[in-house]
């Protein structure tokens, strides 16, 4: 086995194709994902946004006065609500919000006509929508309290309680003064003292990671099982070739069977699997600052077993086909597949429940999901048992099956 | 040569869905002998190798090495080297790394695996080149190397397919010349081969090989003489494929056809200065070759007449 084993690895080593598809290539999808979530998903990510005032009246103006300040939104300089409409639909801007000229007054909450406001999105980003109408909702309790107050008391006195002259002239008044305070912060520069919604909504964070370093430590998993794979099956074809160049029958003429070939370069593709997650995740430690060295043990735990699972499959498979261009077409197929739905490419948690489900078919879920346990959730190694145990499942079978079907080449 | 065989087979039979294979081959090779399989591709030579090397498990019949089932004992296939058709080698390992790795694979230690290599080098003239990578040498050096890997282990029993297959003459040459020294080792040697004239360099006996059946057996020069008694061969070329009764004819002055139906050949008494009598006796009973011609009979000779067909390199 390790005669097997070093001529794999010699191999491995003078194969340029293999070395960048092995080394080069998996750390280099992994930081382009990274920055990309990493961008996408942190702080600083903002909505580009065109706001039209088409009503032009106090309470509009001091609207979008307010979002345009607003740090979540950039907003581009579009004056017509037909050019922010084109501006949507061919994708430059992520949604539009237009003040109509028509409709029911900001402070009318619940009666009849259309809203003041209308938020114009592509479907593919409703998400964006989705924000925006946030974004615009706590601008309206935050910076024109006013006017939320003045709909409230409409609301109130239209179905809960009825208020004499007095008190109605007392709160026109206090209604007034506020006004004038908010108008004179945002004239000013002043920032308002804070939202209604403050004092119903708290925020707190999942603590250590952020949302960008969690999607980080999320692709570091994916990213190393979809390379996995693929360097797997790079180095498991070698059978079929070596069944195609005559070394087979050179090997099995000697004392050695199938059996000892098949031990040797499994030996090899866990060994070069583990080394190749251990790279990528070693650039997420460094780069990144995903915890790593806090979960050392839990980490190789599923490296190992991964590159198990990966090496074990990758031979059986190698092993049940005539010609390397069979195993590698079967295998292209395969891995896209349970790279799709194990999360290698979009997580899991993005997807319909049934994809969810079926994705825990798939050796990637399993790894993803160790990984994830240790690297975003922060758990102990215990969390890892069960897709360790799964992994290792699938290796100790993946490796069995191309033990028994390459002991029919040691006489057929 | 020693008296007991190191290779036997006993009615050796391998068939393929296709109806292909070999049947009942009975042959023995001794230490010290180079048996020669000739035939045509197709003929059953490979099929044969690889069998005996136990890859392919026989329908019926017997594979003896040195007294050993090569099937069940891994100590008899300790004492076989196979030299594969194909280049049978890493292509990214080096010289040295790859005899190393093969030879380990024979069953050699690490130590014994590098002394081995280091030899093996020297014999086939490649030690300024051993830290080559195998995939960037040419044809002939690869064959040597392809060779060197067989042989690694000194067995006592070598099974060659083909090893010149597809290089040129002076590479063909250098590796008879490598084949020579290995023969005079000691080992028994079967090699598979359709080029005749490096069996007859090469072999002390010759089978022939068709539809996976030997069809004759014998020295080279045997069989040359089995066939041709001393005589030189005459080469006719028809017109158009011979009918049944200038088949029949052409039989009776001992002539027999090739596989393309208007040639026919076989032993001419009286060799060149003949050949006008020869022909004039075949027009005079209404054959008339459109080309005739002489020549000294060799193992090709030997294939045309037992399998019925040209032999692809002359």
């Amino acid at each position: 086995m390790t005669t097997i084993f070093r001529a794999m690895a010699l191999g491995f080593l003078r194969d340029r194709g293999a070395l960048v598809m092995s080394i080069v290539l998996p750390v280099l999808v992994f930081v382009v994902f990274a920055a990309i979530f990493s961008g996408a998903s942190g702080e600083s990510a903002r909505i580009r946004v065109a706001i039209v005032d088409a009503r032009q009246s106090a309470e509009s103006r001091r609207m979008v006065d307010a979002l345009r300040r607003d740090p979540r939104l950039e907003v581009a300089a579009v004056s017509a609500a037909a050019d922010a409409r084109r501006r949507v639909v061919a994708g430059s801007l992520d949604a539009a919000l237009i003040v109509r000229t028509e409709g029911r007054d900001f402070s009318d909450l619940a009666g009849e006509g259309a809203p003041a406001l209308l938020i114009y999105f592509d479907p593919v980003r409703r998400a964006a929508a989705q924000i925006l109408a946030g974004v615009v909702q706590s601008t309206y309790f935050g910076s024109l309290p006013d006017v939320a107050l003045r709909g409230l008391v409409q609301m109130l006195g239209q179905g809960f309680v009825e208020f004499t002259p007095a008190q109605r002239d007392t709160l026109d008044q206090r209604l007034a003064d506020l006004a004038g305070e908010m108008i004179a912060d945002q004239r000013d520069g002043r920032t308002p003292d804070g939202s209604l919604l403050d004092g119903l909504v708290g925020l707190e964070s999942t603590g250590q990671a952020g949302q960008a370093r969690n999607h980080v430590a999320y692709y570091a998993g994916a990213i190393a099982m979809l390379f996995l794979l693929f360097s797997a099956i790079h180095g498991a074809v070698t059978l079929a070739e070596e069944r195609e160049s005559g070394v087979l029958d050179r090997v099995l003429a000697g004392p050695h069977g199938a059996t000892n070939l098949v031990g040797g370069k499994f030996l090899f593709l866990v060994t070069q699997g583990t080394l190749q997650i251990g790279l990528i995740l070693f650039v997420a430690w460094v780069w990144y600052r995903v915890p790593v060295p806090a979960h050392l043990a839990g980490v190789i735990l599923v490296a190992v077993a991964a590159a198990a699972a990966a090496g074990g499959m990758a031979l059986a498979l190698a092993a049940a086909t005539r010609t390397k261009r069979q195993a590698q077409t079967i295998a292209n197929v395969a891995i896209l597949l349970m790279s799709a739905l194990g999360g290698s490419m979009v997580p899991r948690f993005l997807m319909p429940p049934l994809l969810q489900q079926l994705g825990w078919l798939t050796p990637t879920t399993w790894a993803v999901e160790g990984f994830s346990a240790l690297l975003w959730r922060g758990e102990p190694i215990g969390a890892v048992a069960a897709p360790v145990a799964l992994l290792l499942t699938a290796g100790g079978a993946g490796l069995l099956a191309a033990w028994s079907l390459a002991r029919r080449w040691d006489r057929r | 040569m020693s008296g007991e065989p190191a290779i036997e087979l006993h009615r050796l039979t391998r068939s393929f869905a296709d109806g292909r294979g070999i049947f009942e081959i009975d042959l023995a090779v001794r230490a010290g002998e180079v048996l020669a399989l000739l035939g045509d591709n197709g003929a059953g030579k490979t099929t044969l190798i690889r069998t005996v090397t136990g890859r392919l498990r026989p329908d019926s019949g017997r594979v003896v090495i040195n007294g050993r089932d090569p099937m069940v004992d891994a100590a008899a296939r300790r004492k076989l080297g196979v030299v594969p058709q194909r280049i049978a080698l890493y292509p990214d390992l080096t010289i040295r790394e790859n005899l190393e790795v093969f030879g380990r694979l024979a069953g050699l230690d690490a130590h014994a695996a590098r002394g081995r290599a280091a030899a093996a080098l020297e014999w086939i003239e490649l030690s300024t080149r051993a830290g080559s990578v195998v995939g960037q040498l040419s044809g002939g050096q690869q064959r040597r190397v392809n060779l060197a890997a067989g042989v690694l282990h000194d067995p006592t029993v070598l099974l060659l397919d083909e090893p010149t297959a597809g290089i040129d003459a002076e590479a063909r040459e250098r590796l008879h010349d490598l084949l020579g020294k290995l023969k005079s080792r000691g080992q028994a040697v079967l090699l598979s081969t359709h080029d005749f004239s490096e069996a007859k360099a090469l072999a002390d006996r010759v089978a022939v090989l068709a539809n996976g059946r030997v069809r004759v057996e014998g020295g080279p020069e045997d069989l040359v003489f089995r066939f041709f008694g001393g005589h030189q061969e005459v080469d006719l070329t028809l017109a158009a494929p011979a009918g049944a009764e200038a088949s029949t004819r052409l039989a009776e002055v001992g002539l027999w056809p090739g596989r393309d139906p208007t040639r026919w050949f076989g032993p001419i008494p009286g060799g060149l200065p003949a050949l006008p009598r020869f022909v004039a006796a075949l027009a005079a009973v209404g054959i008339v070759p459109v080309q005739a011609g002489v020549r000294t009979p060799d193992l090709g000779s030997v294939i045309r007449r037992t399998s019925g067909s040209e032999p692809s390199v002359s």
